[in-house]
């Protein structure tokens, strides 16, 4: 079974392009804007874009640490030093790239964190 | 200095906005859809390892592994386990079995960089891994069998190699089918706005400032360069002025003083100029830039050349 992965961004070709491409590379992705239900995925991928918030990707993504326990989480964001103590806090779910990042690289931090290490619990 | 485009915060395949770069990606887009081996060859900085990242994508596996390893970083005596994997109690320290780069790639990609370091003696176990796709784990017995498409890529030519009795002749057989030419960055210059853009968004990213801004002779600069150690050395040269001018205008003078006018530094001549002016240590960069573009971004013939050990120049670049 593919594995389910949010990815939240803004609408645009940009995130259909990504879908495309994280759907190629084995993924079941289903995409929106904000997510109200991580819990639901095993992976959730968010892209920040020029004019996003620091702050509000910040609590969003603390808010999934402790919520989704099991998701690995990929933050592609312009602001990637905002999140470098949790991302060092939690190094093995979650992964903080500096955009412009390529789309495999997407992909290599969603199959490289481990989610069952008992340190990221 | 114009208003430029916000950038994306994703970019899903590499620049093509030259003629170069489009004619080698529908090459890359035709050979992804078979099966079969494929050697790049480019020098060093080129994208050797993005334009493979770029052929698994393409392919029918790109929902498998995509495994990437460099064949000058490994030392010889680990070389086998690395690649093969081992078995508990193989060696020395080998405390549990391990699995190999050969084992971690099944139904995806192998990608062996810098192939002509790899080791004489492995090079037969190579060989007999293409012909086969079976193996052993090093301390085993027992022959196991992967789906794996194995990718390559080597600085220079392959043959000359061969010549010199570096690389096996067999081997060089078997993978010579397919081989791709990755364009130098001096033969694709169209590419060089966009992957400065790129750049100048992520650099600033990743340094916690503010965009710098180039100015037009700035960018002119950068685009008439002919950049022997290519998009790397293009990468190195936005960090070198985002670190210096965050968020600032950067002029010519702004710019790393290696990038003079490309007559020059042309990688052609036996000469170049040299600024007094600078520190010794830049000096000594733009000397050992410059010989390795000479020896066509080989690093063994560039450390040979000027008479230092393979380390010692890879130590220095790292620096």
């Amino acid at each position: 079974m593919r594995p389910r992965l949010a990815l939240i961004a803004s609408a645009g070709d940009e995130r259909d392009a990504l879908r495309t491409y994280l759907a190629g590379a084995g993924f079941d992705v289903h995409i929106c804007e904000r997510l109200a239900v991580p819990t639901a995925f095993a992976s959730l991928v968010l892209i920040g874009d020029a004019a996003s918030s620091e702050a509000a990707i910040a609590r969003t993504v603390r808010s999934w640490i402790k919520l989704a326990r099991s998701a690995r989480i990929v933050v592609v964001t312009f602001k990637p030093t905002a999140l470098r103590g949790i991302a060092s806090a939690y190094s093995r779910r979650l992964a903080v790239l500096a955009a412009p990042a390529f789309a495999w690289d997407v992909v290599d931090a969603l199959r490289a964190t481990d989610p069952t290490d008992p340190s990221n619990a | 200095m114009s208003r430029r485009a916000a950038p994306p915060s994703v970019v899903l395949a590499p620049t093509t906005a030259s003629p170069a770069m489009r004619g080698f990606d529908r090459v890359l887009r035709a050979v992804s859809a078979k099966d079969v081996t494929v050697t790049f060859v480019g020098e060093s900085g080129s994208g050797k390892e993005v334009m493979a990242r770029r052929l698994h994508d393409l392919s029918s596996r790109r929902s498998g592994p995509f495994v990437p390893i460099n064949c000058a970083a490994i030392p010889e005596a680990l070389f086998e386990s690395e690649l093969f994997g081992h078995e508990r109690g193989a060696f020395t320290g080998a405390t549990e079995r391990g699995r190999g780069k050969v084992e971690s790639a099944d139904r995806g990609t192998l990608f062996l960089d810098e192939v002509a370091e790899m080791p004489m003696s492995l090079q037969a176990k190579l060989l007999r891994f293409l012909e086969t796709h079976r193996f052993m784990r090093v301390g085993g017995t027992e022959k196991l069998e992967v789906d794996v498409r194995v990718v390559l890529a080597t600085l220079r030519p392959l043959e000359d190699e061969v010549r010199v009795g570096r690389f096996r002749a067999d081997l060089y057989y078997r993978i010579q089918g397919i081989v791709l030419t990755v364009p130098p960055l001096r033969d694709r210059r169209r590419d060089i706005p966009a992957l400065i853009d790129a750049f100048v968004a992520q650099l600033a990213a990743i340094h916690d400032c503010a965009p710098i801004r180039l100015t037009r002779s700035a960018r002119a600069a950068l685009f008439a360069y002919d950049w022997p150690g290519n998009v790397r050395q293009l990468k190195n040269a936005i960090e070198f002025a985002t670190i210096l001018r965050p968020g600032k205008a950067v002029r010519v003078h702004d710019l790393p003083p290696g990038l003079v006018p490309s007559s020059t530094a042309s990688a052609n001549g036996e000469r170049f100029a040299v600024d007094l002016d600078q520190p010794l240590a830049n000096m000594v960069d733009r000397i050992i830039e410059h010989v390795i573009a000479l020896e066509g971004g080989s690093l063994p013939h560039a450390a040979s050349r000027l008479g230092v050990s393979l380390r010692t120049l890879q130590r220095r670049r790292r620096a």
